[in-house]
């Protein structure tokens, strides 16, 4: 399996959120809100996608 | 149950830097329910309790008046305040095994997740993941879970 490479994706999506394949390889939708994308994705025929809201990727995280 | 590290690009000192980070996709929902969400999150065996965005338990339908309040620590020193209930998670790899299920709790933020925190989705932690199963971090190849 290839592994799941978001960095062109989270490279041309700066906040909101989104939601991609479940394998995480592509983009569905993009939105201010999660309820926009889950309905968006779901017009492009993708029931149950991945979600993500963009993360502030400038800091290291130790948790 | 194996899941793939997460390649992105982080800018310490902006400057690029390729970093492999533990994010998997977790199904969450309301006990008994069908409708599920598969937030992208942390898996972070150092977070106490499962953490997830508030519009995630919003569009879930959860009933936040039987919520437990919380707050929690962390998040850079950020403190923030949660309300827990009880959930059902689902942990499918999409390889054909049988997904793991189980009920545990998990605490939805009452706002969104700090904006300095480098996750904003979801922190899967001890309760609501590592309590439930096992979890083997093989760095960069995969996240091995099991039940």
């Amino acid at each position: 399996m290839a592994r799941v490479d978001l960095r062109k994706i989270l490279d041309t999506n700066k906040s909101g959120w989104l939601a991609l394949t479940r394998d995480n390889k592509k983009k569905i939708a993009s939105g201010k809100t999660l309820h926009e994308v889950l309905k968006k994705a779901k017009q492009k025929g993708v029931e149950t996608p991945s979600v993500l809201k963009v993360p502030n990727l400038k800091t290291a995280y130790i948790g | 149950m194996d899941f793939d590290y997460t390649l992105v690009t982080d800018w310490p000192h902006h400057q690029p830097r390729q970093r492999y980070l533990p994010w998997i996709n977790i199904g969450i929902r309301k006990p008994g329910d069908f409708k599920t969400i598969y937030p992208l999150g942390l898996v972070d065996s150092g977070a106490e309790l499962t953490v997830i965005d508030k519009e995630i338990g919003d569009e879930l339908g959860f009933n936040f008046a039987k919520a437990k309040k919380g707050e929690m620590t962390g998040f850079g020193g950020a403190k923030v305040e949660v309300l827990i209930l009880e959930a059902e998670y689902e942990i499918d790899d999409k390889r054909g095994e049988k997904p793991i299920i189980y009920r545990d709790l998990v605490a939805f933020t009452k706002r969104a997740f700090p904006q300095t925190h480098p996750q904003q989705t979801a922190i899967f932690g001890t309760i609501g993941l590592f309590r439930n199963v096992r979890v083997t971090f093989n760095y960069p190849k995969n996240i091995h879970i099991e039940k």
